[in-house]
């Protein structure tokens, strides 16, 4: 469960993220919506406790960040934007380095990181450097990384870019499979396909600012009888009806 | 030779805004460092003027000594500095891949980045060098002719330098990869330090200054041999001036100048042959072959763990061997070529050996607990959110970077404790009693500072250029308080001690020294510890 009360990040004047009021239920994928710079990553980051809030609050499992960080962050795993991993280290000995840094106990984490890498596709390259592993392979070892230790809130920013179809399909089954035991995944997006396919419930957000939330079925009754579709829905809202006169332009 | 000027050009911009990083502040950036060069100048130009002043009985002509010396000190800094230098710009840098897709020929690419490194080495050689000649010039009422040719001299001087280092790396370019590259490198110009310092310590006319009666036969020849190093040509020409000859002395300038010159062209004539093909091999990257045997074991403790990522990490970083390595190598240099060796002539009693022990444990500690400490913590940069969105306490990961710098800093002192009784002897004992206490609060003392100031730039977002492993920032301010602290503990309190030593006998001696560091150790250190570990909890990450 994640929830989070006016949560508000100011850089100077500049407010990249106005009291977001976010409910989360576990055993939802719930989708985060916005175009590029509407704030996505920003909140993402207060939510893991990467960044501190300017103001108000954020509750993981109803455990307050600011207050217990620890015990919150011991509940959460996270699916960063960019991959950036420890490039000298290994798959096998970085998931090892994250059970240890997680206190998985050695007999459950051995077969958990051997059971992670198979399921992933990654055994093969497991005893190799991850500087040589390619963008989606690093993007395997992080999501790796963010199941080890089965955590109950799992937050991912912007998934599945870099990843094969397979991958990608691979992703999907794997947080179905996850919401439907009970524990919650909160996932960032620009990519409208996903978001309509995978979440039962989306949020979207433009400037800092929730504009809409709801099932997809609920979005698209605001749409209007069923006419338009999300694509028109999202442009609308997050005000992109310019990219139409963009194409108009590029066809002339 | 546009294109390689434009080469040159770019490349002098992209170093003058990495210096300048925000927009604001580039206008002021050409006026500022042109300031802060005519005051360095000013005051380098000054203070030659007042050592050239000096009467020496001994030492006739003292001002050619000195430019003599001032002008070998340049050419051992660069030559130095020269194969890294010579090894990122010609080989390692970025765009390279991108010039080599332009339709930009090759020795003009070297052209270019070749002009580039003498253009900054001059900058340095101006500066620091060319006050010596100007001051002469004064001094003596010399001519326009001479600054001229003095200047120009300056501006020629880093081309040996440079074509030695290239003349180096480019054949082993064509055989190896990178990395191998990196290394070999590494070694070389490790040993080439020492060479160049060997060589110039013997044929150092400065030697000759202090030991002349000590020169055996071998010394006298090796000092007939620095007439052939580039320094001589600055005295003899100088000389020359001075004679009133002046043209024998700008004949001398000339040679020296078109030798540079012609220098330049040999390599420019290599580097269109062989350049290219080097180049092409060294940027294929080369497999690490990871041992199994590394592989961490399950069930180890959080701190454990995170000691074990960064020692391994930092075995499989080649920018990290390369400065570990050469840091370890001038240690031992360094120690034996100034410490042991004249530590047999030191006289009697405990006096300067308190103050040579105490500075040796300061100036080693520095290196392997100051340097290495950031090294270890900024190798967590990139991947930080890793351990930032992990239920790890503040207080584990501090240790955890903590241990490894600190543990060595105690392992080579006590090492060279050992080494130094039984080097020195008796005379020793005393001094090693009394620096004692210096064993331990040291290192613990530069792992904390550098911990802390560290921990204050929170600049933990990856590096834009990769070979930066520590930023620009972090580094100038520790190079202030480290400067300070070697002031303080490796010169100050170190003579403190010994003028106590003299008149209070050895017990009440240590028991000052005891004292003092255990106030900064306690008063100094354990706050320092304290503030890093807050304000890595309120770590964030902003970019
Ligand atoms: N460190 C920062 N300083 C100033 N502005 C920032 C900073 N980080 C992000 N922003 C701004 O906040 C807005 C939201 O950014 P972000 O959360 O990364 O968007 P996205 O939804 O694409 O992930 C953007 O306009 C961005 O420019
Ligand atoms: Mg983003």
């Amino acid at each position: 469960m994640i929830e989070t009360v006016d949560l508000t990040k100011k850089y100077g004047e500049f407010v990249a993220v106005n009291h977001l009021n976010l409910h989360v239920k576990s055993g939802e994928i719930y989708g985060f919506l916005g175009p590029n710079g509407a704030g996505k990553t920003t909140t993402i980051r207060m939510l893991t406790g990467l960044l501190q809030p300017t103001s108000g609050k954020v509750f993981i499992d109803g455990i307050n960040m600011e207050e217990e960080p620890i015990k919150a962050k011991a509940r959460i795993g996270l699916i960063p934007d960019t991959p950036s991993v420890y490039p000298k280290l290994t798959g096998n000995e970085f998931l090892n380095f994250i059970a240890a840094i997680y206190e998985i106990p050695p007999e459950e984490s051995v077969h958990k990181v051997k059971e992670i890498l198979e399921m992933l596709e990654l055994s093969h390259k497991a005893d190799e450097l991850i500087e040589t592993y390619s963008h989606g392979m690093k993007q395997k070892i992080v999501i790796a990384a963010a199941l080890l230790h089965d955590p109950s809130v799992l937050i991912l920013d912007e998934p599945t870019v870099g990843l094969d179809p397979k991958s990608a399909k691979l992703i999907k089954d794997l947080l179905r499979v996850y919401a439907s035991r009970g524990k919650t995944v909160f996932m960032s997006t620009h990519i409208l396909e996903i978001a309509e396919r995978m979440c039962d419930r989306v949020g979207i957000i433009n400037h800092g600012t929730l504009i809409a939330e709801g099932t997809i079925e609920e979005l698209r009754r605001r749409v209007g009888e069923g006419e338009g579709t999300l694509e028109d829905l999202f442009l609308k809202l997050t005000g992109g009806e310019d990219t139409k006169d963009l194409l108009k332009f590029l066809e002339d | 030779m546009k294109k390689e000027f434009y080469i040159a050009k770019a490349l002098i911009l992209s170093r003058l805004n990495s210096i300048a990083k925000k927009k604001k502040y580039r206008k002021f950036l050409i006026p500022s460092i042109l300031a802060i060069i005519a005051v360095v100048f000013y005051f380098i130009q000054k203070f030659a003027i007042y050592l050239f002043g000096l009467r020496l009985g001994f030492l006739p002509n003292l001002p050619l000594y000195l430019l003599n010396l001032a002008v070998l000190a340049m050419l051992i800094f660069l030559f130095l500095g020269s194969i890294t230098t010579i090894l990122s710009v010609f080989y390692l840098s970025n765009d390279i891949t991108l010039l080599l897709s332009m339709p930009v020929s090759g020795k003009k690419v070297f052209a270019g980045r070749f002009l580039y490194v003498i253009a900054e080495d001059s900058v340095y050689t101006l500066v620091l060098v060319f006050p010596f000649f100007t001051a002469f010039g004064i001094m003596n009422r010399l001519g326009i002719l001479y600054f001229l040719l003095s200047f120009l001299f300056c501006i020629v001087l880093p081309v040996l330098p440079a074509v030695f280092a290239f003349l180096v790396v480019m054949p082993l370019a064509n055989r190896v990869s990178s990395e191998r590259l990196q290394n070999i490198t590494m070694v070389i110009s490790v040993l080439l330090g020492m060479a160049v310092y060997f060589v110039t310590q013997i044929a150092n006319p400065a030697y000759g200054l202090f030991k002349n009666n000590h020169l055996t036969g071998i010394g006298t020849k090796l000092l007939l041999i620095s007439k052939f190093f580039p320094s001589w040509a600055a005295a003899e020409f100088s000389a020359k001036f001075l004679q009133g000859s002046v043209l024998a002395g700008s004949g001398i300038a000339l040679l020296f100048i078109g030798a540079n010159v012609l220098l330049f062209y040999l390599a420019y004539a290599l580097a269109s042959k062989y350049y290219i093909k080097g180049l092409f091999n060294a940027r294929r990257t080369e497999r690490v072959v990871v041992k199994r045997k590394w592989i961490v074991k399950p069930g180890q403790s959080p701190i454990r763990a995170l000691i074990n990522k960064d020692l391994k990490m930092l075995m499989r970083d080649t920018k990290v061997k390369v400065l570990l390595f050469s840091n370890l190598a001038y240690l031992a240099f360094f120690a034996v070529a100034f410490g042991f060796m004249p530590s047999k002539s030191t006289q009697s009693g405990s006096f300067s050996s308190i103050v040579f022990l105490i500075m040796m444990y300061v100036i080693v500690d520095y290196f392997l607990c100051g340097q290495n400490t950031l090294i270890n913590l900024f190798i967590d940069r990139e991947s930080i959110w890793v351990i930032l969105t992990s239920p790890l306490k503040s207080a584990v990961f501090y240790w955890s970077k903590f241990i490894p710098p600190f543990s060595l800093g105690i392992i080579v002192n006590l090492l060279l404790l050992v080494l130094s009784l039984i080097l020195m002897g008796v005379k020793a004992s005393y001094a090693s009693i009394i620096s004692l206490p210096v064993v331990i609060a040291m290192p613990f003392i530069f792992t904390v500072t550098a911990l802390f100031i560290g921990f204050q730039f929170t600049n933990f977002h990856t590096p834009k250029d990769p070979r930066k492993l520590i930023s620009g920032r972090v580094v100038l301010v520790l190079a202030v308080v480290y400067f300070v602290y070697i002031l303080i503990f490796g010169i100050g309190i170190p003579i403190l001690l010994s003028f106590i030593a003299k008149f209070k006998g050895i017990s009440f001696t240590f028991l000052v020294s005891l004292i003092i560091f255990a106030i900064v150790s306690f008063g100094g250190g354990f706050p320092l510890v304290m503030l890093s570990i807050k304000k890595y909890e309120g770590l964030q990450i902003t970019e």
